[in-house]
């Protein structure tokens, strides 16, 4: 009867230690992902806005993370603009950026994730500052 | 030939004028009789030809009767046909009363024939005209006949009364005459007085006691003398004028008895003529009568035939032509010929109305005369109206009927009329069709003209009129319709205005717009409806919206394009935000809703190109 208890004190014990590490492991994670954010300090893009007037935000600079879904054109001197999709809480949606010409050192495939920085242009698209591929 | 045509001719003379000749006295002489004898300038005739050369002509081919610039046919002549169809439906004169009126008749020729000539004979003759003027086919005739013998017996009668008076007052002239010789001869002996030398004598007392009335008597026996020779010379004028009127009555009566086409008559007067005027003289004595009368009959100005002789052998000529007639058209009929059998019957009926052969013909035979004549009659006036459909049904049943008839001329006269008449139909038609009404009025006019029944004038004609109403109310419809934009009513009747602008270009032009478009929507429609099948909303509400863009109005096109809306609502909604915030200027906004657009619906030619105008302005030099 004695070994019986003794059994289920272990057993309690054994998995608050389990969470607690967890629950360590996730904070530190977390941390560390903010400290290593080099945006953190960049708004995210509230799409809903975007979607409803883009012109309203002309000038701001907001960061995304997105995936290159489709060329959608080339210009030598202005750039090139894809479509990209990004991740909301209604799911995925895609918008257009403007990756100009000063980062056409940077080698956009389609499928590939970025960390975008934009600025919303004069004409409400989303113009690539920084990226950084993630 | 001739003489049958002389025959013919007064026959139709007579009928034609329809009234007995001596009714026609010269003051009812017809004004035009008068005015042709009258009036109208006359080339010299020629007298030694039978009639004169103002006989009509009769011509054989055509069967026409030609005089005076006038026609006339003897086939076809209204009141030839009335009596040759009252002939036909009239029973047979067999009664028994008519077989002893012709047997009579025959009789009375016997009698008065050439080798039975003797005053025997010729008084039983006589003795029976009395007989056959009481039966009712005489016509009293015979007694008419009976009365001229009895006029000039009196005539003669009176004739030797007037040469007993001559030769009684030859007696007496001669007396006178020898009375004025001894007065002269007395009067030359001693013309100062008689008493010195002798006088014991009546005479000379007389002389002596009234010596002064001795010239006077001598007057007197002279003057009576000249008066004797008067009477006689007066008696003598009166005998040569009674026989010379007898002669003229009788023979008035025989040329009469011709024109009524009574040829036994004739005869029959014409050799009692020869027994009582027994001088042999039978030359015909013109009288202002028998002028007048074939004058008012038609012949104007005519040398009647010379003598008796010839009117006799005119009669014997058409007995004998009369009888040739009928025999004819028995075989004919008997041949089933009812063509040629009624053509005979008929020229026989003319010459010899009234002979037995013609009034004892069987009713079977006339009645078959009689139904072919009917329907050749109906083919006339079917021809003469110009009911071709008609003639073609009695052409079809005379052939049928009559194995002899001829349709070749009607056969040519309806076909000819039938073709020209469709072919002014068709011209009509063709008019009709190249909106041209002056020349569809003539085609028409022309066309009823020539075949007035034909049925299908009046068909055409329903179809002409009947088609520029509906042309006219198609048209108004249509203009309304294009007012209204409501191009499906008119793409639904677009037969019916493609029929009603094939005259006016300009709406043509507007229609041919319209259907073009129609034909967009419809091909539309049916590519959007294969899409719903497949299950592709968002490509079928694209397809209709894309005509949309062309065709707002039309009715079906709204509602197929309503229903896949709500189909694929998300799509149309990604679309609509895109092309609204185009508008606006908003081109990230517009461009991330195509980008939508085109994620729902990846073959969208909307959203590509909404894409395509956006990325235009953002990289103008792409």
């Amino acid at each position: 009867m004695l070994r019986k208890a003794n059994s289920s004190v272990q057993f309690g014990w054994r998995l608050f230690t389990v969470l607690i590490i967890l629950s360590i492991g996730a904070i530190g994670y977390a941390v560390l992902g903010i400290i290593q954010d080099p945006y953190r300090t960049i708004p995210e893009l509230d799409t809903t806005i975007y979607f409803e007037n883009s012109n309203s935000i002309r000038g701001n600079t907001y960061k995304a993370s997105a995936v290159i879904q489709n060329s959608l054109a080339w210009s030598r001197t202005s750039g090139r603009l894809f479509s990209v999709s990004l991740s909301t809480n209604t799911g995925s949606i895609l918008l257009p950026i403007l990756v100009p010409s000063s980062l056409n050192h940077v080698n956009v495939q389609k499928g590939q994730k970025y960390r975008l920085v934009v600025q919303v242009d004069s004409m409400g698209i989303l113009r690539v500052q920084q990226m950084e591929k993630v | 030939m001739k003489i049958h045509q002389i025959l013919i001719l007064i026959a139709l003379i007579f009928i034609v004028s329809g009234v007995d000749l001596r009714a026609q006295a010269p003051d009812a002489v017809p004004n035009r009789a008068r005015d042709i004898s009258t009036t109208q300038p006359r080339t010299p005739k020629n007298t030694s030809s039978f009639l004169g050369t103002d006989l009509p002509l009769f011509d054989p081919a055509s069967e026409m009767i030609s005089w005076d610039g006038k026609a006339w046919d003897i086939n076809n002549n209204r009141i030839l046909k009335a009596r040759f169809e009252k002939y036909l439906n009239t029973p047979p004169e067999n009664s028994n009363s008519d077989r002893a009126y012709h047997e009579l008749i025959e009789t009375i020729l016997q009698k008065l024939s050439p080798e039975n000539y003797n005053t025997k004979s010729i008084e039983s003759a006589r003795a029976l005209l009395s007989s056959a003027s009481q039966y009712p086919s005489d016509a009293g005739l015979c007694g008419t006949i009976a009365q001229a013998i009895f006029t000039v017996s009196l005539s003669k009668k009176e004739q030797r009364n007037l040469i007993e008076a001559n030769e009684e007052l030859e007696r007496e002239r001669k007396a006178h005459e020898w009375n004025l010789k001894i007065e002269e001869s007395r009067t030359t002996i001693n013309p100062h007085g008689a008493k010195k030398t002798s006088g014991k004598s009546s005479t000379l007392t007389e002389q002596e006691v009234e010596p002064q009335n001795k010239a006077p008597e001598s007057s007197s026996i002279a003057k009576r003398l000249a008066e004797v020779e008067l009477l006689m010379a007066a008696n003598k004028s009166k005998k040569a004028v009674s026989e010379v009127q007898s002669k003229v009555e009788f023979q008035e009566l025989i040329v009469q008895l011709f024109l009524q086409r009574r040829f036994q008559h004739v005869i029959i007067a014409s050799r009692f003529y020869r027994h009582i005027f027994g001088d042999g003289d039978t030359t015909i004595k013109a009288s202002e009568f028998q002028t007048q009368s074939l004058r008012s009959a038609g012949i104007p100005e005519i040398n009647p035939p010379s003598t008796l002789g010839t009117f006799e052998s005119l009669a014997h000529e058409a007995i004998r032509d009369v009888h040739e007639g009928v025999c004819a058209c028995q075989y004919l009929l008997d041949s089933n010929q009812l063509e040629s059998a009624s053509k005979r019957l008929a020229e026989a009926y003319l010459v010899g109305e009234f002979m037995p052969e013609i009034q004892t013909l069987p009713i079977e035979l006339k009645q078959r005369c009689l139904e072919f004549t009917k329907k050749a009659n109906q083919l006339i006036s079917a021809l003469q109206v110009k009911d071709f459909s008609l003639a073609e049904e009695l052409v079809n049943d005379l052939k049928n009927t009559a194995k002899d008839f001829d349709s070749s001329k009607q056969v040519a006269i309806i076909e000819t009329a039938k073709t020209v008449s469709k072919m002014h139909l068709q011209a009509a038609k063709n008019a009709a069709v190249s909106g041209n009404k002056d020349v569809l009025e003539k085609e028409l006019h022309a066309a009823t003209e020539i075949w007035p029944q034909n049925p299908d004038l009046k068909q055409v004609s329903n179809v002409i009129f009947s088609q520029a109403d509906v042309q006219e109310s198609a048209l108004v419809d249509l203009d309304q319709l294009i007012s209204q934009h409501n191009y499906r009513q008119i793409f639904n009747d677009k037969l019916r205005f493609i029929a009603a602008t094939v005259l006016d270009p300009k709406r043509q032009e507007k229609l041919v717009a319209v259907l073009e478009k129609m034909e967009k929507v419809e091909t539309a429609i049916l590519k959007s409806n294969e899409r719903v099948k497949q299950g592709d909303f968002s490509g079928a509400w694209e397809t209709l919206e894309r005509v949309y863009e062309e065709i707002p109005d039309d009715s079906k096109l709204n509602e197929l394009r309503g229903n896949m809306s709500s189909e694929a609502a998300e799509f149309v909604k990604a679309l609509r935000m895109g092309q609204q915030l185009e508008e606006k200027n908003q081109v990230g906004s517009s461009l991330a809703w195509f980008l939508k657009a085109q994620e729902l619906y990846p073959p969208s030619d909307f959203a590509k190109e909404g894409i395509s105008r956006i990325v235009k302005k953002v990289l103008p030099d792409a």
